[in-house]
């Protein structure tokens, strides 16, 4: 039994360590939702509804389950940023594509799941100038193209903010929730 | 569900406002103050919809507070459980129940999830002895109540999960030492780094410690010289010392302790591996109970080492199913070395002491399965099927030795050889339909040779009726199979028990738990049942009489005790607690409390429990200011007057009882302005009262009827100082709150 998951888990290639655990997806969904108005551009982003985008990369189950997991989690929310809401699954089809997506659906949010390793150096080319909050649990992710992420510090849920990142894709928190967060400058 | 009831009318009734979001960030910073628990279900969840009450101590709070140890940690900033210290390893207690000398059996004492506590003994220390060092604790998941259903024997009081830090949060290198005035000391380093191996990242975190107690002096009243001692000789309590009969005085050697430990812990891919290794030597500060040692005696000691491999590995197959393995492998040997006068200690005369040598040793390995049955593949509904299977082998002898040559005078008693299997299938289910409800439910079935199999069901269920409010219901069910140690050891002192049932307590339990803005209150009640509780008991001159008669005890026993299902437990009472921050988060402070009534149910009829407080809690208080400004803090444990550990021992003119006592501690930290990565703490410790609940020396009918029991001192005043150097940190983050 054991050399099955020894093997189906090495089948999926190099990516970012699995967390023994991280901030549950109804946590993230919930900080997610209340952090939105916070950032001044928002309004003008997001429009009337806020469109999520959840990425998948195909073949990884992993990146299936935080998306299917945090999807639930936010359509359980009665609004995001105050907001009615809508989020879809899709999977990756590249960077271009996303942005192109982002762009002509005006969507305000980008969920990153885990199994994006590779792919992070083309999502933050692609995403530079384009208005939308990209987000992601898997921690590592800010700083290397994600601009807000989640962990888990002792037994706390925690915002990380790539900051740089956030002003090249017109995202800009308020003072006030800075100080709340991890910021890489 | 997806509209729920809002808040605003509860809020409303509370006198509060709702924020405004523009503005203010309560409404964030509250989701961001709620705990995440991963032991009550083995996943992440909030801890307000978790299966059990639960409490988390964070690493920056065992950093603030002065905390070196557990069981510090426990006894100031813990929920529902109580440390009460012997002056040997801590006992813990919660819910009323405190059990003296219990080594930590009815409490399962997790490291990253891998069962600690060993097969022979059922021990595991809180203290040093816990063989994990402290610098690498990331956090103390603390959960009060029953809870074999995951975890299997030994989870009566509760769990301890000790969760060690990711490379992430230890990154760099790190040097500390600390030294408290004329007791003890100690020193240790750690790194944390990460690499590519094999084209996968790789993580390692390691550290390593050394404790060293040598204080303070502890002072015990004299016990007059009222014992004729064997064959009318006067005994002597001193090794070389006079003839005079006389117990107590000052020890200042005997109170001691060594504990070197360290911890390796790999991650790479999905592998997560870890390796622990500890030794914890002991003195032997006083004679109690059983064990009457020469006073004062620097040479008579306790010795354990643990040396603990865990190779844990996930694999999500697909959306629907993911699996967890896990490979195990511990070993603990425990050696305990007594010293007595030989004419008292083991009626010899032809030499002038005797040691009774006791060594034990315990190793089990296994592996553990756990399918995760993701059903709607969004988390929502899933089923988790586990099995683990374990094998076992233990060995123990006593040898009593002349202690001048180290030549045993009499073959070894107390022998056991023994092995044996465990095969343990769980289940668990999870629903959460939507925002508003949880449930669980699941069971655990424990197969073994020495007893009958065992099942250990819970359920819960947990509902939102506002988005700040948790109703929680548990029934939950634990077991603790009863070690080699009580069943098959015999000596001169302990007749060989045979079999034994299974301790087993059932509880139920509600709370509330209400969070606004910032804070956190919870109040919650709890009913438990205890059967078969297994103890010492002293056996009659008619039953020590059967069994000399049968060969089954020597015939020169005389103070013999035989574990047996003697008793049964029922207790009630209240939790509650209240923490929160203020002025954006730079104070922070939390308050606990437990009130309990508890009662013990045996041949000797309904009596409380000895040495068990009926109340407890404790407070913590801190102020960041950020930047570079120290950073000071205020911890406060509390227990109200309880019996002593000894209470019904005929002869005492009336039912002893030791007075409530409050241990303060304040700590100031930082970091020096000027001096990169070099932080500091300072911290004082003052408890009220001077003795304990522990009876220290003779027992006390032999030595007078009408006397008063000596008791164990408290160490009242203590103050320690330390430095650490933190470097090669960076990752880039600044921190909230703008703290260097």
């Amino acid at each position: 039994m054991l050399a099955l998951t020894l093997g189906v888990g090495l089948s999926v290639g190099p990516r970012a360590l699995a967390q023994p655990a991280s901030v549950p997806p109804t946590v993230q969904a919930d900080l997610v939702a209340k952090l939105l108005p916070y950032d001044r551009n928002f309004e003008k982003r997001a429009g009337p509804i806020v469109r999520t985008l959840v990425l998948v990369k195909p073949g990884s189950a992993r990146s299936r389950i935080a998306a299917e997991a945090f999807k639930s989690a936010l359509s359980n929310l009665d609004r995001v940023g105050g907001r009615p809401h809508e989020e879809r699954i899709v999977n990756y089809e590249g960077a271009a594509a996303l942005a192109k997506s982002c762009r002509s659906e005006r969507i305000a949010v980008v969920y990153v799941t885990p199994d994006f390793d590779g792919e992070l150096d083309a999502l933050q080319r692609a995403l530079a100038g384009v208005d939308v909050l990209s987000v992601s649990a898997v921690s590592d992710y800010v700083s290397r193209g994600v601009v807000l992420g989640f962990e888990l510090v002792s037994g706390k849920p925690k915002l990380l903010l790539d900051l740089p990142r956030a002003k090249q894709q017109h995202v800009d928190f308020s003072a006030a929730v800075l100080r709340l967060m991890k910021v890489y400058r | 569900m997806k509209a729920r009831w809002s808040s605003g009318l509860l809020l409303a009734s509370l006198g509060l406002s709702a924020p405004a979001l523009a503005d203010d960030t309560e409404s964030l910073e509250s989701a961001l103050s709620q705990s995440v628990v991963t032991t009550a279900s083995t996943q992440a969840e909030s801890a307000s919809s978790a299966p059990a009450t639960s409490s988390t101590i964070t690493a920056e709070q065992l950093r603030i507070y002065g905390i070196r140890s557990i069981d510090e940690a426990i006894q100031f900033l813990a929920l529902g459980v109580i440390v009460s210290d012997p002056l040997r390893t801590p006992d813990l207690g919660a819910r009323g129940v405190l059990l003296p000398g219990d080594d930590g059996k009815h409490f399962l004492l997790l490291v990253d999830g891998h069962s600690v506590n060993d097969p022979l003994y059922g021990a595991a220390r809180f203290d040093q002895g816990a063989g994990i060092p402290i610098d690498v604790i990331d956090r103390i998941e603390v959960i009060v109540g029953p809870g074999s259903v995951l975890y299997g024997s030994n989870a009566m009081l509760g769990v301890i999960n000790v969760i060690t830090k990711l490379e992430k949060d230890y990154r760099g290198g790190h040097v500390f030492g600390e030294y408290e005035w004329d007791r003890s000391a100690r020193a240790g380093a750690g790194a944390g780094f990460h690499f590519d191996l094999f084209g996968e990242r790789a993580e390692i975190t390691a550290a390593v410690e050394y404790f060293r107690r040598f204080g303070p002096d502890l002072s015990f009243d004299k016990q007059a010289p009222v014992f004729s001692g064997v064959n009318g000789v006067t005994p002597t309590y001193r090794r070389g010392g006079p003839a005079d009969g006389i117990w107590g005085g000052k020890v200042s050697d005997a109170y001691f302790a060594e504990a070197p430990m360290g911890s390796l812990r790999l991650r790479v891919a999905d592998f997560d591996i870890s390796v622990l290794a500890s030794a914890y030597r002991r003195g032997i500060p006083y004679t109690y109970g059983l064990v009457d040692v020469d006073f004062d005696d620097d040479q008579s000691y306790e010795l354990d080492r643990a040396l603990r491999f865990d190779i844990e590995h996930y694999a999500a197959a697909s959306a629907f199913l993911q699996l967890t393995s896990r490979i195990y492998a511990d070993g603990f040997d425990y050696q305990r070395r007594v010293n007595r006068d030989a004419l008292q200690g083991c009626f010899r005369s032809g030499f002038s002491t005797c040691q009774y040598y006791t060594a034990g040793r315990a190793r089990w390995a296994g592996i553990e399965e756990r399918i995760s049955l993701n059903w709607l593949k969004d988390s929502s509904l899933v089923t988790l099927v586990g099995l683990d299977a374990r094998m076992r082998w233990v060995s123990a002898k006593e040898d009593a030795l002349n202690f001048d040559t180290g030549e045993p005078f009499t073959s070894s008693t107390g022998v056991v050889d023994a092995r044996a299997g465990l095969l343990s299938p769980y289940l668990q289910q999870t629903y959460k339909p939507n925002l508003w409800l949880d449930l669980n439910f699941g069971a655990r079935l424990d197969v073994e040779e020495r007893i009958s199999p065992i099942v250990s069901p819970r359920g819960a269920l947990a509902i939102r009726p506002f988005e700040l409010t948790t109703l929680k219901g548990v029934y939950s069910q634990a077991f603790r199979a009863p070690t080699w140690n009580e069943t098959d050891v015999g000596t001169i002192r302990q007749a060989r028990a045979g079999s034994l049932e299974p301790e087993v307590v059932r509880s139920l339990e509600g709370s509330i738990e209400q969070r606004v803005a910032t804070q956190r209150l919870m109040f919650g009640v709890f009913r438990t049942w205890w059967e078969n509780l297994v103890e010492p008991r002293t056996l009659t001159g008619a039953e020590r009489g059967e069994l000399q008669s049968r060969g089954e005890l020597p015939i020169n026993a005389v103070n013999v005790v035989q574990y047996r299902n003697v008793a049964t437990l029922n207790n009630y009472g209240y939790n509650a607690s209240w923490d929160g921050t203020l002025a954006r988060g730079r104070l922070s402070y939390g308050l606990n409390a437990t009130a309990a009534f508890a009662r013990r149910e045996s041949g000797q009829g309904s009596q409380l429990l000895p040495a068990a407080p009926n109340f407890f809690g404790n407070a913590h208080v801190a102020y960041v200011a950020g930047g570079y400004a120290p950073i000071p803090a205020l911890a406060v444990s509390y227990m109200n007057d309880r019996l002593i550990d000894r209470p019904y021992v005929s002869g005492f003119r009336s039912t002893p009882t030791a007075p409530p006592i409050a241990e303060l501690r304040a700590t100031l930290s930082g970091r020096f302005p000027g001096l990169t990565g070099i932080g500091y703490r300072l911290s004082g410790t003052y408890a009220t009262e001077s003795h304990g609940a522990y009876t220290a020396g003779n027992i006390p009918e032999i030595i007078s009827p009408t006397t008063l029991p000596t008791l164990a001192p408290v160490d009242q005043y203590s103050v320690f100082l330390g430095l650490r150097y933190d470097f090669a940190t960076g990752d880039g983050f600044s921190e909230p709150g703008g703290a260097p």
